[in-house]
Parts: structure tokens; sequence; C-alpha cells
């Protein structure tokens, strides 16, 4: 199986199969970013595409040893994120669909009722966050990323990665009264 | 009902993951990326010629412009030289009288 690199640099000679390999293995992780960040399913999905189209017409600028591919891919993901939420108005609504979906059988499911609308509350909570916040919290939880690869993404420092989760915790923890 | 403003944080850093959580369709999301990138791409091909099009005649605007203003400025040149012929030849035929 070819590695993240080679695949890239493949890509960058136009080789459509080594983009498609690459799609099939970091597509997912990308949608759920941009699922949380923009708590909508359409975006999400454009911003997803968009971020591939850069990656492909990009290729060749990503250089093996001046990072983790997927430090890269998380800075692209982000940066059409907080393009994303500049150009669109604060949405402060949050689709009733977008509520806990996890069947009840799952063993590690939300075991009450109160916790169930705990998160719904943390989730409607979300997109009222700072895009900054917003996608350090959600590279943090989601994509459990340390601070330091956080800070690489953003391309800030540890220090001011500490803030952005502590202001962003803040935030979300009042949601449920904490 | 438990209350929720007692929440530990490691409830709350569990409430956290589940709201982060999402579900996604794995199969039917590369097939989009792919068709959007290839849709895009064959819209940059189309839009290049479009591109060098405009870029052409606009080169070829300029270099007209400046060929009509170089040959107003040489009449205005052997106008001028006419005139100052005239004069010349008038400072002569008042010498001359």
């Amino acid at each position: 199986m070819q590695d993240d690199a080679a695949l890239l640099s493949a890509i960058a000679q136009g080789d459509e199969l080594a983009f498609a390999t690459l799609v099939s293995r970091h597509s997912s992780r990308v949608l759920a970013v941009a699922k949380r960040f923009t708590m909508n399913d359409d975006d999400a999905h454009d911003l997803c595409q968009r971020v591939f189209w850069k990656l492909w017409q990009r290729a060749d600028r990503w250089q093996e040893g001046r990072g983790r591919f997927s430090t890269w891919l998380h800075r692209i993901t982000v940066n059409e994120c907080v393009d994303w939420s500049r150009k669109e108005k604060l949405r402060t609504w949050v689709p009733f669909g977008e509520a806990v979906d996890h069947p009840d059988g799952r063993a590690d499911a939300p075991s009450s009722i109160a916790m169930r609308d705990e998160i719904r509350k943390v989730r409607a909570m979300i997109p009222t966050l700072p895009a900054k916040q917003r996608a350090a919290i959600i590279l943090s939880v989601q994509q459990e990323l340390t601070n330091a690869q956080i800070a690489d993404v953003l391309n800030t420092t540890e220090g001011a990665v500490e803030q952005l989760l502590v202001r962003a915790r803040k935030r979300l923890r009042s949601a449920v009264g904490g | 009902m438990p209350d929720s403003s007692k929440r530990s944080n490691s409830e709350f850093e569990r409430i956290l993951r589940e709201a982060m959580d999402v579900e996604v369709p794995s199969t039917s999301l590369t097939a989009g990326i792919l068709a959007y990138a290839e849709e895009r791409q064959a819209a940059g091909s189309v839009l290049v010629p479009w591109r060098w099009a405009l870029g052409g005649g606009a080169i070829a605007l300029f270099l007209g412009a400046a060929a009509g203003g170089l040959l107003l400025l040489r009449a205005e040149m052997s106008q001028l030289g006419l005139m100052i012929e005239i004069a010349l030849g008038n400072v002569q035929a008042a010498g001359m009288l």
C-alpha cells in the first residue's frame, strides 16, 4: 500500500488513481471536521469537495519532511472552514436531525434522557463559537490532535491553543449549566 | 432526573465527545468528491482557452492603440515640420524684402 507522500507525488504528476486512493483514505476525516464546523450537511459536503480540489491543485507544493500530511490536510480543511464562516452569516439554529442519532442499543450510548438533552444543547452551542475556538475544539476532541499539532494547523502557539480550548470548553459547558 | 449543573469534568468531556461525533457515509462521499474534481477539471480546460482569448484580445488592443498613437504622432510631427518650414520661408522672404 502506497503511503500518503507517495500518493501526493503521484497526484502532482496528474495521477487520478492516486487521487482517488487519497480521497477514500482521508475524506471521512475531512467531512467529520466540516460537518461539526458548519453543522450543516450540504455545506460540509461542499467544503469537503473544495478541500480535495485544493489538494489536487496544490499537491506539488507539499514537501515530505516539512511536516505530516495529516497536519497539512487539516490546515487546508480548517482554512476552508474559517473562510466559509467569514462568508456565511452565523447560523444560530440547528436542525433537529442533528440531535443525538445513536441507536439506543449501542454499548456506549448516552445513558439518560438528561444526558442526550445536554449533548443536543452542546451541539447547538458549537456554531456560536468564534471560528478559531470552534476549529481548535473540533481538532482536539473529535480528531484527537495534541495541542502542538493544533498549533501547527492553526499556525499559532501552543499557549494560544490552550487559551482557545479553555474558552471554547467554558462556553460549551455553559450550555449544560456547568 | 440528575442535576445537570453538577456534571463532573469527565461527564462533560463525554458529553462533548458525543456532541462532536458525526456519521460519515464514506462511499458516496468519495464518489462525490471525484465527480466534483472531474467537473472542475473539465471547467478548467474550457476556461483556459477563454483566458488565452481574452489575454490575446487585450494585447492586440494595446498594440493597435500604440500603433495608432505612433501614426498620429508622426502625422503631428510632419505637420509641425511643415509649419516650421513655412515659418522659416516667411522669415527668409521677409529678409529678402
